[in-house]
């Protein structure tokens, strides 16, 4: 109604404003002549300030004055016959507006969609993130979880889900963030206090923070929750007392289920601590298998083993993007208890890799199944950072060639975990391409093709997207 | 709201349209001034509309409101806002939607800055100016509505060509359009000169700003898209001779014609026939151009629409615009009478040569531009008419037009000095020949065709300055008041030197780029060093980066002379994958003689990659010359006596007895 009631207004003002000239008193229009004789008095000054500057001779001026002068006089002949005189006149006025309004809304009523809102893409933010929540984008539910937490702060679900949705996908401090006003909304409830002291450790590099381990001792006060014993462990190993560590862990150990989610991480952790130790595995893990005792203690050949360190060593000089060679000659040297080398090792390859998330993930998981990140100097768990980033802005072109090297065989990495990825595959043809590396650009552009197979439309964009480059159209 | 706000300013702009076009003609035949002045209120009306329909087109595409279909075809969330923005025109809809917007700015600044137009001849323009609105209207309300809606908005658009995004191209249209539309001007006072039967000097100078300023807008429009073309395709080429090119480089010629045939009106009321045919013809082109740019009979960059609906309405317009003025002036021209009498030499012979080689000129291109369609139409037969036949018809006659160009200026009106217009252009010829000679021994350049065309263009080069020398009375009179009399020229003055020096100018960046440009194509390893012309070119590092939205390459490439480090380019390789294609970004250094560009191609076999280096002299001249020619009809406007009808001076006029 509103909207109706603006178009009539606009078309009334409008129509109103096209008849004005018959709605003012009258009034008398001249008619051409008069302009054409101040033309005809510019040219004469102009032949005068022609002759005064010299351009033509006196004759010349007289024969043109003349001549203008003839011209002038015949255009004022016609002067006193074209003015017209004008009545004003409001039903003309009035008819004309009317008319026009008439049309403008008639014309509108029948072409336009009156009842069409906009739609700036900002006001379709819940729509547009439902539509890709439904599609499976965590992203974008943990955005629509914030718009609600924003709405109702007091509604403990809302963050709840927020804060697991967060820690799903491994945005740990949010997590803890939110878990902090989940705890503040149950009245310390203690599964939700041990879920954020877990998020906190976990947002602080898998390294259980002093207040991690006062909360995890508070929620063991109350009842004998599992993971705060689990953590409770943890920090004590990461304070050096891999005795007190590995005395709880084979306590909860020996009171978890067979089939419980964090045996199989228990057992690892066992393992570390009597390396570290020295201690004999059956003690604290009567059932362990041979493997086990294997990476317990010494290995059965140290002498392959050292072989092997030898072989991956020399692999990584050629080619230090290698990241599965960086990983086995940390697993090795493990094995071999020298720690300090596997950690060199792990350390020296999330170098080569500082931008390439997915691989210093590895790296990470790595470290931790080792039981490296127990040590003092070991690794800590975190993506690129802003420090990071602002690092990388002022790296040298050199340092940025490597970082680009470690970015590719990032995506290469990630590509070989999923190759379900149209777009990184065109992207990784193309970054070898790029870099120089023609054969390894082939080869990718052979194992997308290959993965593809089968597939024409998809073929035909992986064509087009990368055959090029490599010339393979 | 604000969309249907502004399809319902659309629909405002048709009806003040129609009733521009009609109530104020019916006024000057039954001697009502209040109708006649309708024509006025209806025309602000209009602008009113169709600025508010743009307006809200260009909120749409700024908050990136997909329930437009418009704007979900040719926009993304994503891309810079100058892109938004621009990319409201860079689409069949939205460029027609500023095709009218621009038609109806010229009413209502005809409305308002032609106050001492006459109210008769005044109403008969605006209403000629309104029909050729109200048929645009409809076509774009009936096959191309910018306001169209779609029942499910898409969560975001399929973007626009990348080759678009380009802040060179954001501003093409636009120029071009004012140039395209404000030659409706011209075209509607020459056919409300035929319909009132009156045709005089006072009728020239009411028109004659309108066509400087569309002729401005065109210049810059076609020099702004022979720019982009040459820093964006990557090829060094800066014009194509393609028919899109065509189409906006005939009007301009014609419209050329018709600014000097215009000054004869005004100064001699002759060639008043001629003058009108020309207004016509120049508009005619004008809307052929926008016929096939946007009837999808040509496919380029340009044919967002290729949709036979919307060809046939346009032609459905052109038929009646052009062959309803043509029949008009067939009917109405033979009553006419021309004024001014003038001998052989004379500066209306001089105008008169130069129009009709002008006209000469837009013939072989329109020959050349629409020859093909037609054959293609009759036999299906595909034939491509490209540079060499333009090079052999277009080129001698403009080399001509322009020495007519430099001769011209030396007669004076009506009658002029035979010896002494002879005895100039003797002198200018001598000076020109030393001057090329000077130029082929030393940079041993013996080319005969580039040292006729340097010939040429220093020819009006000179003629430009000996006129000007002795219009401020060298070499006999005293600096200081030679520097007085330059301060004392008229401002139309200065823009027929202008232009002429602008015109000498471009013609030898031309020239000179056609001839002795070198380029070289290779597939190189960085920092190989390949020898272009004087130049050595080199590539160095390739850097991967990121763009608002695109990745890109950027090389540094490297330029030397004889071992000297001269600059460094910066070539890049875009891949928008919104659009999924790339583009290139030419590396440009501009030196006062030439231009060093450099071009990133795909990576090739071991390592190297595809590079293309060029060095093409004159090519900042070519931008110097336009950015001089638009100027000057700038500065023409300046001219007192062209405000429009400012009533002369009369105190000055006082001062002089002879009156």
């Amino acid at each position: 109604m509103l909207f109706w009631s603006i178009l009539t207004l606009l078309a009334a003002l409008t129509g109103l404003w096209m008849a004005r000239p018959f709605l003012r008193r009258g009034q008398m229009e001249m008619d051409a002549t008069d302009s054409s004789i101040s033309i005809y008095r510019d040219q004469l000054d102009e032949v005068e300030r022609d002759r005064q500057a010299g351009l033509i001779s006196d004759g010349e001026c007289q024969a043109a004055r003349h001549e203008i002068e003839r011209r002038a006089l015949s255009a004022a002949r016609n002067l006193d016959q074209g003015f017209f005189v004008g009545h004003r006149s409001v039903p003309a006025g009035l008819g004309l507006a009317g008319v026009s309004v008439a049309a403008v809304v008639g014309l509108y009523a029948a072409l336009g969609a009156p009842d069409e809102p906009d739609q700036p893409l900002a006001a379709r933010r819940t729509e547009m993130l439902t539509q890709q929540a439904a599609a499976g984008d965590i992203n974008s539910s943990i955005q629509l979880l914030v718009d609600a937490a924003a709405e109702t702060p007091d509604d403990f679900e809302t963050w709840w889900v927020l804060a697991r949705s967060y820690a799903e996908i491994g945005d740990n401090a949010s997590a803890a963030d939110a878990y902090r006003h989940a705890v503040e909304l149950s009245d310390n409830n203690p599964a939700v206090l041990s879920a954020y002291a877990e998020a906190m450790t976990l947002a602080n590099g898998n390294k259980v923070p002093p207040a991690a381990r006062i909360l995890f001792e508070q929620v063991l006060a109350e009842q004998a929750d599992s993971r705060a014993r689990y953590y409770v462990a943890l920090a004590k190993a990461q304070s050096q007392d891999f005795e007190g560590a590995v005395q709880d862990w084979s306590r909860l150990y020996a009171d978890s289920p067979p089939n419980a989610p964090w045996v199989a991480m228990i057992r690892r952790d066992i393992i570390n601590m009597t390396r570290f130790l020295k201690h004999d595995i059956i003690r604290y893990l009567p059932d362990a298998t041979p493997a086990e005792i294997a990476a317990a203690g010494g290995t059965d050949s140290p002498a392959a083993s050292a072989d092997r360190v030898a072989e991956l060593t020399a692999v990584l000089a050629a080619d230090p993007t290698d990241y599965k060679a960086w990983i086995a000659l940390a697993t090795e040297q493990s094995g071999l208890g020298n720690n300090d080398a596997a950690l060199a090792a792990i350390n020296e390859g999330r170098r080569h890799f500082k931008a390439a998330p997915f691989v210093l993930q590895m790296f990470d998981e790595t470290a931790r199944a080792l039981g490296l990140d127990m040590l003092d100097r070991g690794p800590g768990v975190t993506g690129p950072d802003a420090d990071q980033i602002a690092a990388v802005t002022a790296l040298s072109q050199e340092e940025q060639d490597d970082m680009i090297d470690g970015m590719v065989a990032g995506l290469a990495a990630k590509l070989e975990e999923n190759p379900d990825n149209l777009d990184g595959w065109i992207m990784l043809v193309r970054s070898y391409a790029n870099l120089g590396r023609l054969d390894k650009a082939r080869a990718a552009y052979a194992s997308a093709m290959d993965h593809y197979d089968g597939n024409d439309s998809v073929l035909a964009e992986l064509r087009a997207g990368a055959g090029e480059v490599i010339g393979a159209n | 709201m604000i969309i249907e706000l502004g399809h319902f300013a659309l629909c405002l702009a048709l009806v003040a349209a129609l009733i521009q076009s009609t109530v104020p003609l019916w006024g000057t035949v039954n001697g009502s001034p209040a109708a006649m002045k309708v024509a006025d209120t209806a025309a602000q009306v209009q602008f009113f509309g169709t600025a508010m329909a743009f307006a809200a087109l260009t909120w749409a595409f700024v908050v990136s409101d997909f329930s437009l279909k418009v704007v979900a075809l040719n926009s993304h969330s994503s891309k810079p806002m100058l892109y938004k923005v621009s990319g409201v025109w860079a689409n069949h809809e939205g460029s027609m939607l500023l095709w009218v917007l621009m038609l109806s700015l010229f009413g209502v600044l005809i409305s308002i800055f032609g106050r001492v137009i006459p109210v008769v001849v005044r109403a008969t323009v605006l209403a000629v100016q309104a029909m050729i609105g109200v048929g645009f209207y409809f076509f774009i309300l009936v096959t191309s509505n910018p306001f169209e809606r779609l029942a499910n908005a898409p969560i975001n658009g399929e973007g626009m060509n990348p080759l678009l995004q380009d802040p060179g191209v954001a501003f093409h249209p636009p120029l071009l359009y004012l140039g395209y539309v404000g030659f409706s001007t011209a075209f509607s006072f020459a056919v409300a000169a035929l319909i009132t039967g009156r045709v005089d000097p006072a009728w020239a100078r009411w028109m004659r700003p309108w066509v400087l300023f569309a002729w401005s807008g065109l210049t810059a429009g076609i020099a702004l898209g022979s720019w982009w073309a040459y820093y964006e395709l990557g090829w060094g080429g800066f014009w194509f001779w393609d028919p899109v090119e065509n189409a906006s480089f005939m009007p301009w010629l014609v419209g050329t014609a018709l600014l000097h045939s215009a000054i004869v009106v005004e100064k001699r009321n002759a060639l008043l026939k001629w003058t009108i045919l020309l207004a016509i013809l120049t508009f005619s082109l004008s809307l052929i151009g926008t016929f096939l740019v946007r009837s999808g009979i040509l496919t380029s960059v340009h044919a967002f629409a290729t949709d036979p609906e919307r060809g046939a309405f346009i032609l459905l317009l052109l038929c009646i615009a052009i062959g309803g003025a043509l029949t008009l002036y067939a009917w109405r021209a033979p009553k006419l009478q021309d004024g001014g009498v003038f001998s052989i030499y004379s500066r209306e012979t001089g105008l008169l040569v130069n129009n009709l080689l002008l006209a000469a000129a837009c013939g072989v291109v329109f020959v050349g531009t629409l020859y093909p369609l037609f054959l293609e139409l009759l036999n299906g037969a595909k034939i491509s008419v490209g540079a060499p036949y333009f090079n052999k018809t277009f080129l001698p006659i403009f080399g001509l037009a322009m020495l007519a160009a430099g001769i011209g200026p030396f007669m004076a009106w009506k009658r002029a000095n035979r010896a002494e217009v002879l005895r100039r252009t003797g002198l200018t010829a001598a000076i020109s020949l030393i001057l090329t000679l000077i130029l082929a021994v030393s940079l041993g350049l013996w080319d005969a065709v580039g040292l006729l065309g340097v010939f040429i263009a220093s020819f009006l080069a000179v003629a430009t300055l000996i006129d000007f020398g002795r219009r401020i009375g060298l070499p006999k009179a005293r600096p200081a008041i030679a520097l007085r009399r330059a301060v004392g020229l008229p401002a139309s003055a200065y823009g027929l030197y202008l232009g002429h020096a602008g015109m000498a100018i471009a013609a030898a960046g031309v020239i000179a780029v056609s001839v002795w440009s070198a380029e070289a194509i290779q597939t190189v390893q960085p920092g190989t060093a390949t020898k272009v012309g004087p130049y050595e070119f080199s590539l160095h590092e390739i850097r991967n980066t990121a763009g608002p939205n695109f990745q890109t390459s950027i090389a540094r490439m490297e330029v030397t002379r004889n071992g000297k480090f001269v600059t460094s380019l910066a070539p890049e390789r875009r891949w928008y994958p919104v659009e999924r294609q790339p583009t290139t970004e030419a590396g440009i250094v501009t030196l006062w003689h030439g231009d060093l560009y450099g071009v990133l191609g795909d990576p090739n076999g071991t390592g190297g990659y595809v590079t293309r280096y060029y060095y093409n002299p004159g090519v900042p001249w070519m931008w110097t010359g336009a950015l001089l020619i638009t100027l000057s009809a700038l500065i023409s406007l300046f001219d007192r006596r062209l405000r429009v009808g400012a009533p002369s001076d009369r105190r000055r006029m006082a001062a002089q007895p002879a009156e």
